[in-house]
Order: C-alpha cells, then sequence, then structure tokens
C-alpha cells in the first residue's frame, strides 16, 4: 500500500516535469524572424548618430514583429547584395523600401504595399528647368545601383550619362560634389536630403514624373515561395494599419500620411 | 381528397424550399454586398479621408508659407509642399491631383513674391521691375487666398464624397435587410392566408357535406325523408358516400311504402275493404279497455245476412259478392256520424263495436242497420233484383259482468243466434234484456 502510493506520487511528478517541459518547448516555439535592411536610406533605415539602426522601415518591421509575436533581429545588409542574400536564406524577410518590378517579383515574394512614393529629379533649379530626354542628352545623371530609378534611367535617358552609386548617401555625395548635375530618386527620400541647410542650392527640378514607372509602391518581401510567412505580414501590416501604429511611426518621420 | 392532400404537401414542401432559397439568395446578397463594401468601399471611404487629412494638412503648409516670411523656412514649406502634391498623382484621381498641383504651384507664387520682396529691401528700391513691395505683397495674398479657396473646396468634395460612398454602402445593404423583412412578412402571411382558406374549404366541403348527409340519415330514421336534393361534394370519397346515402334513403323509403301496404293488406278484407276478423278483435280489445279505464259502457253488433249461400247459389258468387259489398256500406254509413269500429268477422258475418253505447242505443243502431238492408235492392248481370235480410244480436259491457271482450262478443254471437232462431230479420240483445222495437212505418 506504502508503495503504492510512492508510486502514485512519482507518477505524477513525471506528469508535472512533462507538463512543464511541454510548456517550456511551447515558448521555445515563439518563431525567430531574421529581417535584413539596408541601414543606408534615410529616413526609412539608417544608422543614426548614435549608431543605432532606426528609420521607418526598422520602426516598422519591429512593430510587424510585435503584431506577429516573433522574436527578431535585424541585420544591415548593402543593397546590392540584399536579394541574392534573402535568397541564400540568410535571413526571412526583407523590410527596406523594396519596391514592386516585374523582376523582382519573380525573384520574392511581396506582401501588400506598406507606403506608396514615386520618384523625382533633384539639382540646381537656376540649371534645369526641361527634364525630357532631348534637354539631358549628355547630362550626368546619377542614381543607386539596382533601384528602380537607374532601371528608368537606363530605358529612357539612354544618351545622358547615368552613374550609379552604391547607395543613397553615396549617390547625394556625387550631386554635391558634382559629379552629376542631376540625381533620381524617391521624392520622399529626397526631401530629408533637401530640406538640410547644406543642400539648399539643390531642389526639387522639372514637371512631376507621372510616368508609371516612376510611381513605386514599396512592400516587405520573402523569399520565392514563403506565402505562409507573407500572409502574417500581410495580417500584421492591416493590423498596424488598424491599431495607430502605422500613423504613429508615420509621424515620427513625415509631415503627412505615405500610405 | 387523398390527391387533395398530397398537393398540399407538395406546395408546403415547394413553399419552404422556395422560401428558404428566397431568403438564402437575399442573406447572400447582403454578404456579398457587406463584402464588396469591406474590399471595395471601405478602403475607398479610407482613402477619401486620407486624402482629406491630407488636404487640409496642404492648407496648413499654404498658411504656413503665407505667414513665413523667412527664406529658410519657406524653402521647408516648398519642398514639402512639393512632395505632398506629388504623392496625390499615385492615387488615380486625375482631377484632384490637378487642383493640388495648382496649390502647390500658388505656394510657389507666394515663396516667389516673398522672395522679390526681400531681394527689393536689400537693393534698398522701392521698385522692382516697375512693381512696388505692396503691390507684390497684395499678389502673394491673392495667390494665398486662390490656394486655401483650392483646399477648401477639395475638403469638402472628399467629405461629401467619402460620406455618400459611407452612405451608398449602408443604404444598399439596409435595402436588402428591408427587402428580407418584407419577403418574409408575405412568408409569414401567406401560410396564414392559406390556412384560412383551407379551413373554409374544409368547412364548407367536409364539414358541411357530412353534416348535411348525418342529417339527412336522421331524416331517414324518423320516416320523414323525402327525397332531399343536396349539393354535392367537392371530394370524390366524400360524393361516394352521398351516393350510398341517397341510395339508402331511396331503399328506406321503398320499404317504408311496401310495409305500409303489407300492413294495410294484414288488416282489412280484399272484398269490403273493412277491417278484417284479427284486427277487429284486437282493436275490440283497445276499444274495451278503453271503456273500462273511463267507465264508459261499450257495445258490440253482430249481423248475418239471411240465406246467404244460397244468393251465392243462385246468382252466383259475383252477385254475393255485391250483396256482401252493399251490406258493407250500410255498416260503414253507420259509423259516418259516431265512432265505431266494423269488420267482416266471417263468410258473410259483420262486426260492429260502439264505444261509449249503451245496450239500447245500440240496439237501435242495429235495428236501423236491420231495416237498411232489408231495403237494398242489387241488381245482377242479369237483370235480376236481389233483396235480402240480415239478423242482428247485441250485446253490452253493462249487460252482464264480463272480464273480456271475448266474453262480450259471445254474448252478442248468443244474441244473434237468438235472432236467427226467431225468424231471422230481426235484431235480439242479450239474454233476458230484450227491447221493445217500435213499429217502424
Amino acid at each position: 500500500m506504502l508503495f503504492g502510493a510512492q508510486k502514485m506520487k512519482s507518477v505524477l511528478a513525471l506528469a508535472i516535469a512533462a507538463l512543464i517541459s511541454l510548456g517550456g518547448m511551447a515558448s521555445a516555439e515563439k518563431q525567430t524572424l531574421r529581417i535584413a535592411t539596408e541601414g543606408a536610406y534615410p529616413p526609412f533605415n539608417f544608422i543614426d548618430a548614435s549608431g543605432k539602426l532606426t528609420g521607418f522601415d526598422v520602426e516598422i518591421a519591429h512593430a510587424l514583429c510585435k503584431e506577429m509575436d516573433a522574436d527578431c533581429s535585424l541585420v544591415t545588409v548593402p543593397w546590392v547584395e540584399i536579394i541574392t542574400r534573402l535568397e541564400q536564406h540568410e535571413y526571412d524577410l526583407v523590410v527596406a523600401s523594396m519596391s514592386l518590378t516585374d523582376e523582382r517579383a519573380k525573384r520574392m515574394e511581396f506582401s501588400t504595399p506598406y507606403y506608396r512614393s514615386h520618384s523625382a529629379f533633384a539639382g540646381d533649379p537656376q540649371k534645369f528647368h526641361d527634364i525630357s530626354p532631348a534637354a539631358l542628352k549628355g547630362i550626368k545623371i546619377g542614381a543607386g545601383k539596382d533601384t528602380m530609378q537607374a532601371e528608368y534611367l537606363k530605358k529612357v535617358y539612354p544618351e545622358s550619362t547615368i552613374i550609379l552609386a552604391k547607395d543613397q548617401p553615396s549617390a547625394q555625395k556625387l550631386l554635391t560634389s558634382g559629379s552629376v548635375d542631376l540625381m533620381l530618386a524617391d521624392s520622399i527620400e529626397l526631401l530629408a536630403f533637401l530640406q538640410s541647410p547644406e543642400n539648399s542650392r539643390f531642389d526639387y527640378v522639372g514637371d512631376p514624373l507621372t510616368s508609371d514607372l516612376l510611381r513605386s509602391t514599396s512592400h516587405v518581401t520573402a523569399s520565392k515561395g514563403n506565402t505562409e510567412l507573407i500572409q502574417r505580414v500581410n495580417e500584421a501590416l492591416s493590423q498596424i494599419r488598424l491599431n495607430g501604429t502605422y500613423d504613429r511611426i508615420n509621424n515620427n518621420y513625415f509631415p503627412f500620411s505615405i500610405y | 381528397m387523398r390527391a387533395a392532400g398530397q398537393l398540399l404537401i407538395a406546395l408546403v414542401l415547394v413553399y419552404a424550399v422556395a422560401a428558404a432559397g428566397y431568403s438564402f439568395f437575399l442573406l447572400q446578397r447582403i454578404e456579398s454586398n457587406a463584402d464588396y463594401a469591406q474590399e471595395n468601399q471601405l478602403p475607398l471611404v479610407l482613402a477619401q479621408n486620407r486624402n482629406a487629412l491630407k488636404i487640409e494638412r496642404l492648407a496648413s503648409l499654404v498658411r504656413s508659407a503665407y505667414l513665413a516670411r523667412d527664406r529658410e523656412l519657406e524653402r521647408q514649406v516648398q519642398l514639402q509642399t512639393h512632395v505632398l502634391a506629388r504623392s496625390f498623382t499615385l492615387d488615380n484621381n486625375a482631377q484632384l491631383a490637378d487642383k493640388v498641383l495648382e496649390v502647390a504651384e500658388q505656394v510657389k507664387r507666394i515663396i516667389a513674391k516673398r522672395e522679390q520682396i526681400r531681394r527689393s529691401e536689400t537693393l534698398a528700391q522701392t521698385k522692382t521691375e516697375g512693381i512696388s513691395a505692396a503691390q507684390l505683397d497684395k499678389q502673394a495674398l491673392e495667390a494665398y487666398q486662390s490656394a486655401m479657396h483650392l483646399t477648401d473646396s477639395l475638403t469638402q468634395d472628399l467629405t461629401t464624397d467619402a460620406a455618400a460612398l459611407a452612405y451608398a454602402m449602408s443604404g444598399d445593404i439596409q435595402k436588402t435587410a428591408r427587402m428580407i423583412q418584407l419577403a418574409w412578412i408575405v412568408i409569414l402571411i401567406l401560410p396564414v392566408a392559406i390556412a384560412i382558406g383551407a379551413l373554409f374549404v374544409v368547412a364548407r366541403h367536409i364539414i358541411a357535406p357530412i353534416h348535411t348527409a348525418i342529417n339527412y340519415l336522421g331524416s331517414i330514421d324518423r320516416q320523414e325523408a323525402g327525397d332531399v336534393k343536396f349539393r354535392h361534394p367537392l371530394f370524390r370519397e366524400l360524393s361516394t358516400i352521398f351516393d350510398a346515402i341517397q341510395a339508402y334513403g331511396r331503399v328506406s323509403r321503398d320499404l317504408l311504402k311496401t310495409n305500409t301496404i303489407l300492413h294495410t293488406l294484414s288488416e282489412e278484407d280484399g272484398l269490403t275493404r273493412l277491417a278484417n276478423r284479427r284486427s277487429f278483435e284486437r282493436k275490440l280489445a283497445e276499444a274495451f279497455n278503453t271503456s273500462v279505464e273511463r267507465g264508459d259502457d261499450l257495445a258490440i253488433v253482430m249481423a248475418d245476412l239471411d240465406h246467404f249461400k244460397s244468393i251465392n247459389d243462385r246468382y252466383g258468387h259475383q252477385a254475393g259478392d255485391a250483396c256482401l259489398k252493399a251490406a258493407a256500406g250500410v255498416l260503414s254509413s253507420v259509423c259516418s256520424d259516431r265512432t265505431c269500429h266494423i269488420a267482416r268477422y266471417g263468410g258473410e258475418e259483420f262486426a260492429l263495436v260502439l264505444p261509449a253505447c249503451s245496450l239500447e242505443e245500440a240496439f237501435f243502431v242495429a235495428e236501423g242497420i236491420r231495416t237498411s238492408i232489408s231495403g237494398l235492392r242489387i241488381d245482377t248481370p242479369q237483370n235480376e233484383i236481389i233483396r235480402m235480410t240480415a239478423s242482428l244480436g247485441v250485446a253490452s259491457m253493462r249487460s252482464g259482468v264480463f272480464n273480456s271482450s271475448d266474453q262480450i262478443l259471445e254474448n252478442a254471437d248468443k244474441a244473434l243466434y237468438r235472432a236467427k232462431h226467431s225468424g231471422r230479420n230481426n235484431v235480439k240483445a242479450t239474454a233476458g234484456h230484450d227491447i221493445a222495437v217500435p213499429i217502424v212505418a
């Protein structure tokens, strides 16, 4: 009888232990997501003065992680490598103002857009008014490598000299140093550049570019085939749109809604 | 009726399926409306709302541009206005985008005028290119007013559009909901109406005919059935029952008629149509009982035609029958002015019961009968004339002590016997009650 009671106790203890370990396993199963961003695209993603990775994209990435109840780690990856390394599964998601193009759609899964933008030329407004390909013949124009603006320039301005920089800050340096006369970039991104007092001699140049090629939507992307993860990102996106998180982040960086 | 029942079940089934189908259809429409609202209209409303906010932001930039009066600030405002205005070109709303770009142009103008004013101030000139600072300021104000006017109208349009969209959205769903409401009122009222109709049909075509049939059966039972003509029921089953009941009524009536005839035949003498002996004896017993109850007297007269056999032998049976009929006529005439029962008692023998009649009175009645019979003249086919006489015996209840009608009858018979033996063609009463007969002139 005594032995039976002891045996009972030990069985109970075993069961409790099993339950605890199961619980532990469940918490350990909380998904970890590796997210890549460029870190050189202010104000969307950049390293601030204190060396911290921040920006609109970065905050959106954190908000999405919180909504998906996942543990996230962010890494910065040079723009030109960001798609290739996603394909090699170095990380799960890219949150780096990735606009949707036909070529990219073949290589990655795209979420619903999380902001919209368009491109604009920046330069000395005294020198340039007309931005037609004919008027810009032989003019040096800068843009970021592997960007949709670079594609657009190659296609529409074949007779201009196109100089591509590895990232946006480098492209802006090309302009400020006089290596190029004009640069084509995202207008929201350019806003931060133009607003700084030392760049006051530059401005948006020309008529609004309403070409469909320069209207862009930015998306979170995952490696090809990972639709399940993109589905969860979409749900999280609509959640942060509804619960005001998105607007709060938007207002931290821009004076108006960029959705 | 069975066919009607099957039809009813089929109708109910079809109705239920139709009602379910219709509400399913309407509910699905609500669902698709709601889906459409969620997927298309709601984002549209949200976009309108977002644009309205952006226009508000644009208006505040316009105000900032006009009020800034600082080159650095004006530049910031102009850059922001530029990007904000361009962002409207992302929506597929060219009209809106054009107006917004126009606002951005006006902002540019305000800032350009301000720059001109500043330049003229630094050059300490009152006039720049022939235009005074006051004029430039006025132009800046005009640009400002024009921009504000544009943003105001845009805000109004956007809010109205959003409201209209939201209204249309809820209106569609409301309309369908109202249709469901209406449909269900009809769906619920229709069976009630049908049930009322069915009750009417049942009352008129089932209950009413059954009632008629029962009444008719009752009247057959009470033997008062005429051939009632009733409306034929609609349902074949009831109709069959009705035919059966009518047939039963006819058979019953025929039987009643036959019975009456048979009854009469069994009570009557075929030749003289007087009661026969059997019914006479029953009537006599009844009259006897009544008289005992009431304490009345009761007289019986027995009559027998004299030498009737010789009449038969001489003139034949037909002549004999004519004589019997004539005698019966005489007896019947006695009963025409008083209560009495006459019967042909035997071959040529007749009996007469006279309730509430004394022996004397009966004697006089008998005497009258005798006289009438002796006065009869019966023609034969051979143109001969037959004359006959009768002997009669009279008895009454009070002329003796009698326990039954039979005893009175026996007494009357005895009196008749005495009359026969006293030479016939006379009347005798019960022994010891001889009555003097007045001489008939």
